[in-house]
C-alpha cells in the first residue's frame, strides 16, 4: 500500500525530482574535492614518524654502547670534577654488558 | 580483501565528490564542514580498508560511514539553528551560471524546503532522490525497516512538494 503510494507519488513528481538531480549535479561539479595525499598522507606521515623516532633510540643506544666500551671504566668517583663522565660511562657500560638496569637508565635520561 | 592504494585512488575520485555533495546538503550547505567530513570519511575508509569485502557495494558501505557520521555530527551541532545563515552565505555560490532569475528561486526554494525535513527523513531523502539509491539499500544503510523507510519517505516527498507548489512542480 505504501510501497504503491510511494511509488505513485514519485511518478507524479518526477519534474521536481529531474530539478533535484540537476541541483545536485551543479552544486556537486562546484565543490573542490580535498587531494587525496591529504587523505593518504596523514597516514604514511604517522609511520615515517614512528619510524624516526625508533631509528633515534637506535642510535642513542648503540652510542651509548660504544662510548660504555671506549671509556675508562669508574673506579674512583671521590673527584667530584670526574664524576659526571665515569657515571655516565658506567651507564654505558652496563648497557653494553647487558646489564640493563632501568632505573639507572632512567636517572641517566 | 584489502583495497590497494591504487584501488582506493579510482575510488575516490569515483565517489569524493558525490560523497561531500551528500554531506553539504546533509549539513545545511556548510562547505567547509562537508569538505572537512568527506576527508575524515575516506581516511577512515583508508584505515579499514582491510575490513572491505570485493563483494559488497562500495556504495553502500560509504555510505553507512557517511550516514553515522552525520548522526554523530547532528548530536553535536544544532544544524537546524544555523541553517538560515548558511543557505543565505553559500546558494550563490551553487547556481549555474545560466540559470535564469526563475530557475535560481525554484533552485532555492527546493534546498530551503529539503532543509526543512526533519533529521530522521532528510537523509533518506538525499539518499533516495540524490544519490538514487534503492529502499533495500537505503534500509541496510540506516538499519532502519523498509517499511519505516518508506512511509519517511512518502511524509518527506509529500511536504517538499507541497512546498514547490508555487512553481506547480
Amino acid at each position: 500500500m505504501e510501497k504503491d503510494q510511494l511509488k505513485d507519488l514519485e511518478n507524479e513528481s518526477q519534474e521536481l525530482l529531474d530539478l533535484l538531480k540537476e541541483t545536485r549535479d551543479i552544486e556537486n561539479s562546484a565543490l573542490e574535492l580535498p587531494a587525496i595525499d591529504e587523505i593518504t598522507g596523514n597516514r604514511k606521515q604517522s609511520i615515517t614518524l614512528h619510524r624516526v623516532s625508533a631509528w633515534w633510540v637506535a642510535a642513542a643506544l648503540a652510542t651509548g654502547v660504544i662510548i660504555g666500551n671506549l671509556a675508562p671504566r669508574a673506579t674512583d668517583i671521590s673527584n667530584g670534577s670526574d664524576y659526571t663522565s665515569t657515571y655516565y660511562a658506567d651507564t654505558c657500560r652496563s648497557l653494553a654488558d647487558g646489564d640493563i638496569n632501568f632505573a639507572l637508565l632512567i636517572t641517566h635520561l | 580483501m584489502r583495497l590497494t592504494a591504487e584501488q582506493f585512488r579510482a575510488l575516490y575520485l569515483e565517489h569524493g565528490r558525490r560523497a561531500q555533495g551528500f554531506f553539504m546538503r546533509m549539513m545545511g550547505y556548510d562547505v567547509q564542514l562537508a569538505r572537512d567530513m568527506v576527508q575524515d570519511l575516506f581516511t577512515r575508509i583508508w584505515e579499514h580498508r582491510d575490513t572491505f569485502r570485493a563483494n559488497a557495494s562500495f556504495t553502500t558501505w560509504m555510505f553507512s560511514i557517511a550516514y553515522n557520521m552525520c548522526k554523530n555530527e547532528y548530536r553535536h551541532r544544532e544544524i537546524v539553528q544555523t541553517y538560515q545563515e548558511h543557505i543565505i552565505n553559500t546558494t550563490t555560490n551553487i547556481v549555474s551560471d545560466t540559470d535564469t532569475l526563475e530557475q535560481q528561486q525554484r533552485r532555492q526554494m527546493l534546498q530551503e524546503a529539503i532543509n526543512a525535513l526533519p533529521d530522521n527523513q532528510k537523509p533518506l531523502f538525499l539518499l533516495r532522490y540524490d544519490e538514487e539509491l534503492t529502499i533495500p539499500e537505503i534500509a541496510r544503510i540506516t538499519m532502519l525497516p523498509e517499511g519505516t523507510v518508506k512511509t519517511r519517505l512518502l511524509t518527506a516527498l509529500k511536504s517538499v512538494k507541497e512546498s514547490m507548489n508555487k512553481y506547480n512542480l
